[in-house]
């Protein structure tokens, strides 16, 4: 099992958002949560990352129960890709000494080669502040590179599309099928077509999780 | 220059305002080297003649004569520049952080964060420094100096020059030439730091995924060092100023002392005059060293003034 969710309950200041929660995901499967807006997708997914300590029950990630480890063994895409102010190799390594091959492999794959191509400075490229000189798309799909470099076992999505239109989408999707394959999936959405690639689908309702 | 101060003083409004403040402080300092002045010279003639009736009158007229400068700086400043600097300051900020929102997402985003961020906090205070009023000030000190000290004696007045000149050429080269580039760089290495201080709030959830917390820490203690080393560039400058050019003020008086004494051994000056004349040549002296300080601190605000401008005409 990659991912082992037991007893997990969690309540921002006595509101509780997600109750009882149990999940299992074996290596290399790839399971879909849908939900409404704020019903604690993002909750669950900050959990089994790490960014946030369990309050109550136990979460495993590739055999780490405590958060910094469990960080360690995922990669996460958001709905905002949160670029640091530097350049696009910067924001892929994030300060890492990842070889020059690897960090072609993870643009390739995130289908950025063809746009840095374009670029004067390539890969060093300043990115602007939040981002600001690049747009949704490449700001995405920069972030997806990034999370393709760590190389991490498990791959959490939290609707990494959801801010863009449908032609950027598209692009952002074929970039997510680079980072995705062959790695062991949880994917949030609150709309149910975006799963559809999914071998299971659950559905998180009133903080609890149910068969889609 | 002016046409800048001109420009921000039209976005603010109530510039005649500022003008009647400006004219309400500038006699505060050439009054004071005036009461000094006439006190320690008729002290010292009234001691000189042995006459203590006398000395008890210039000490009750000097009493007063302060007390009235005292009441009348401190009437203006509490009533009137306090209250008006407050009001023009918070209006500024008003206007501009309005102009700032209609401005396109797009523009906002095209400039760092800090860029903004010190536009409305640093930059709006820059029209409203102290170094209008005290050019003001230090201008009629000087003047008006100048010429009581030329009455007393022209020969005087042509050693205070001698060393005020080269005083005001010195400073002029070596600090306030640099400073409009000095500071221009120290408020974008402000800029850059609040950015980086940004990012380490913003993409912290980014940072502790992908254990980047040492990278955006790095990038904040280099633009924090680029900070630091800009602001001391301003600081060794000032600070060289204010080591090497007293040295101008103690060679003219020790040189005015020397001369006048044998003018006061002829009989063509009495002690009573020195002293004043020590205090006008305080006056030319000081209000020159004022109006530098000024220069200088209008020159570094201008980078500001200069981008608020820039900011409200867009």
């Amino acid at each position: 099992m990659s991912i082992i969710i037991e007893d997990l309950s969690f309540s921002y200041a006595g509101k509780q958002v997600l109750d009882n929660i149990h999940l299992s995901v074996q290596t290399g499967e790839s399971v879909g949560i849908v939900g409404i807006s704020g019903g604690g997708k993002s909750t669950l997914l900050k959990l089994v990352s790490g960014l946030y300590d369990v309050q109550q029950g136990r979460i495993l990630v590739m055999g780490a129960w405590d958060s910094a480890d469990r960080r360690k063994n995922v990669a996460m895409v958001m709905q905002s890709a949160g670029l640091f102010p530097a350049s696009i190799r910067d924001n892929i390594t994030c300060g890492h000494d990842i070889n020059e091959n690897d960090i072609r492999r993870a643009c390739d794959a995130a289908q950025l080669t063809e746009w840095v191509g374009t670029l004067p400075d390539g890969l060093d490229t300043f990115v602007g502040e939040r981002g600001g000189k690049v747009s949704g798309g490449q700001a995405q799909r920069i972030a997806i590179a990034r999370a393709i470099a760590k190389n991490a076992y498990v791959v959490l999505l939290d609707e990494p599309t959801s801010a863009l239109d449908n032609d950027t989408s598209a692009a952002v999707i074929a970039a997510l099928e680079g980072l995705t394959k062959g790695k062991t999936v949880l994917h949030v959405s609150h709309r149910p077509e975006i799963l559809t690639g999914c071998d299971r689908i659950f559905r998180l309702e009133g903080g609890r999780l149910y068969a889609w | 220059m002016l046409g800048e101060i001109r420009k921000i003083f039209k976005v603010i409004g109530s510039g005649w305002r500022y003008i009647i403040l400006i004219l309400l402080r500038s006699p505060i300092s050439i009054l004071m080297t005036i009461v000094n002045a006439l006190f320690l010279q008729q002290a010292f003639n009234a001691i000189a003649q042995n006459d203590s009736g006398q000395l008890n009158i210039v000490c009750i007229i000097f009493g007063v004569a302060s007390l009235c400068t005292f009441l009348y700086n401190g009437t203006v400043w509490s009533v009137y520049a306090a209250p008006l600097v407050t009001r023009m300051e918070s209006g500024l900020r008003d206007k501009l952080f309005r102009k700032v929102s209609s401005l396109s997402y797009e523009r906002i985003e095209a400039m760092p964060q800090g860029e903004w961020l010190t536009r409305l906090n640093t930059d709006v205070q820059m029209p409203f420094s102290e170094s209008l009023p005290h050019t003001a000030i230090a201008i009629v000190n000087i003047c008006v100096s100048a010429f009581i000290l030329w009455s007393i004696n022209p020969a005087v007045f042509g050693w205070v020059l001698l060393f005020v000149a080269p005083h005001i050429v010195f400073s002029q080269l070596l600090i306030a030439r640099a400073m409009p580039g000095l500071n221009k760089k120290s408020l974008e290495a402000t800029a850059k730091n609040t950015g980086e201080l940004t990012a380490l709030i913003t993409c912290a959830d980014v940072a502790l995924l992908y254990d980047g917390k040492d990278y955006l820490m790095k990038r904040f203690e280099k633009s924090s060092t680029d900070l630091f080393g800009a602001n001391m560039k301003i600081r060794t400058r000032n600070a060289l100023g204010a080591g090497i050019l007293p040295l101008f003020g103690l060679g003219g008086y020790l040189t005015l002392l020397v001369v006048s004494s044998e003018w006061i051994a002829d009989g063509h000056l009495t002690f009573g005059d020195l002293t004043a004349a020590f205090q006008y040549r305080g006056g030319v002296l000081l209000g020159s060293l004022m109006l530098i300080n000024c220069i200088i601190s209008i020159q570094a605000n201008m980078a500001g003034i200069r981008r608020l401008n820039e900011t409200m005409a867009e």
